[in-house]
């Protein structure tokens, strides 16, 4: 499986937001760091068929971004996302169960066991307006896991959560990881470090570093703020 | 000194050992370690190739009973599934306005028509204000994320909600007729009007204003077109005539490709909404 990303464009009138990105990514765990602005959300939402790319093309073993079969193997965690005011949680599991295609007695048993997993069992009939902020989150990764995508994309995906939720949260992504396509946009430079088998370093619109990080190249946060350090006395 | 004789001592019996442990024979060793001869070889790997062959055709049958039942949903299904996530009180009020211009159509005599006409605009409200739901609820992500985009659940909820009220009109038309002296496509047509005026003006205030904000400039605007359709009527009377009515006819089929035009950019541009 691969996700091939070829020369990824976005530009709207007077800004590049991606620039030529070009990625090949097999299964396993990618952090994507990049400032506020720096092109992550955008790259993401190009990848899973919201934006329409300027130029340049995505595939999942070559079944291209806007292809139904593509979106049925894809999960999506947006950074900010709402809710209809009348759903229960059960009810919002249920709706993104029908708008990814899946049968409805599998749907049912599915979102029973994500709200198990994801320790909402209890609040699944309550109004999602009642819920916590973390509930809210949780709900969110609950969804991502509905369709077993083999690519999932998770914009700030610990957002909200506590601590043991966060360390929960990274077994569960490690575990994905081994047979999934996980790209995974974070501020959360602990998270990528923990979790990533490759970061991936974005600014401007382009990605600047790529690699695996390992604990005897040192402190990635240290590296991530002096390759943006370096970039911007190069400029 | 003492150390010295232990280490000796010690070393003295290593030696010793190794001396026996030299001097007994090869074939002795090979006699007392060899291994058991195997019993039942020959069923056991047998055993263990069924084991694995059952293990791979029920990993098989797993994945294909997953897949199967995840993608079982075709594309009719999931329109029609989408009829009952339209929220009840669209049905509601589209039904609530029809009973009222039903009414007010038995009580008003001839001018039946043109209260019930001041009724439609808030009628068109209804089917905007749910095909806008998902970004004034911020689901727009999702939805377009997903295997059936936005652009599906979009043409569901037109062609759910616009079925609806066409059924409602071929109702309301008859009920009108027997008061006012108008044909039944003069009434239809007076009616279609001010419904299609607004729904072509809400559709695109819907895809220049955000959220819950595009939902009150709609209201403002089926407001303004009852008031105008009230007015017009008033004050132009003339207008209404029958030999004025071909400008009607060609004014309501503008404004159905026009309604139809802004329906196709709210479904293809959904990518305005994403900030």
């Amino acid at each position: 499986m691969e996700l091939v990303v070829d020369r990824l464009t976005k530009q709207y009138k007077n800004k590049i937001a991606v620039d030529r990105v070009s990625l090949q990514l097999i299964p396993g765990i990618y952090g994507l760091l990049g400032a506020n602005g720096a092109g992550k959300t955008t790259l993401m939402r190009m990848i899973c068929g919201i934006l329409k790319p300027t130029g340049g093309t995505v595939t999942l073993d070559r079944q291209d971004v806007m292809e139904e079969e593509y979106r049925a193997r894809l999960g999506y965690l947006p950074q900010d996302f709402g809710y209809y005011p009348e759903f229960s949680g059960m009810d919002f599991l249920m709706y993104m169960a029908a708008l990814k295609g899946l049968e409805k007695s599998y749907a049912k048993k599915k979102a029973e066991e994500l709200l198990e997993f994801t320790a909402l069992q209890d609040v699944a009939k309550k109004k999602i307006k009642t819920y916590s902020g973390g509930m809210k989150q949780r709900l969110g990764i609950a969804q991502v896991l509905l369709n077993d995508p083999d690519l999932l994309i998770l914009d700030e995906p610990t957002s909200g959560l506590d601590p043991k939720e966060r360390v929960r949260f990274r077994k569960l992504i490690e575990q994905l990881g081994k047979e999934s396509i996980i790209l995974l946009a974070t501020h959360i430079v602990s998270d990528v470090e923990q979790t990533a088998d490759k970061v991936l370093l974005m600014k401007d619109g382009q990605i600047i570093w790529q690699g695996e990080w390992t604990e005897q190249k040192g402190n990635l946060e240290t590296f991530y703020l002096g390759q943006l350090g370096e970039e911007e006395d190069d400029e | 000194m003492q150390m010295r004789n232990r280490n000796n001592k010690r070393n003295n019996t290593i030696k010793k050992k190794n001396d026996i442990i030299q001097s007994i024979p090869q074939c002795a060793w090979e006699e007392a370690f060899a291994a058991p001869a195997p019993q039942k070889k020959k069923e056991f790997l047998e055993y263990l190739e069924k084991e694995n062959a059952y293990r791979e055709n029920m990993q098989r049958q797993k994945a294909l009973a997953a897949n199967t039942a995840k993608a079982s949903v075709g594309t009719v299904s999931f329109m029609l599934s989408q009829i009952a996530y339209i929220r009840k009180r669209v049905y509601l009020a589209s039904l609530l306005i029809m009973a009222l211009a039903i009414m007010v159509a038995g009580q008003t005599g001839a001018d039946s028509v043109w209260a019930v006409a001041a009724m439609m605009p808030f009628i068109a409200l209804c089917m905007v204000a749910e095909s806008a739901r998902s970004e004034t609820y911020g689901m727009v992500e999702f939805e377009m994320a997903s295997r059936f985009s936005i652009k599906s659940i979009m043409l569901a909820r037109f062609g759910t909600i616009g079925f609806m009220h066409m059924v409602l009109l071929c109702i309301l038309i008859p009920v009108i007729s027997h008061s006012a002296f108008l044909s039944h496509i003069q009434i239809g047509i007076y009616l279609l009007v001010p419904y299609l005026t607004a729904s072509v003006l809400e559709l695109a205030a819907v895809r220049r204003f955000r959220g819950k904000e595009a939902i009150s400039v709609c209201m403002a605007i089926s407001v303004m077109i009852s008031i105008l359709n009230t007015v017009v009527k008033e004050l132009l009377t003339h207008l209404f005539g029958s030999k004025q009515f071909v400008i009607w006819l060609i004014l309501a089929v503008y404004l159905t490709g026009r309604t139809v035009v802004e329906c196709r950019k709210m479904i293809y541009h959904a990518e305005e909404w994403i900030v």
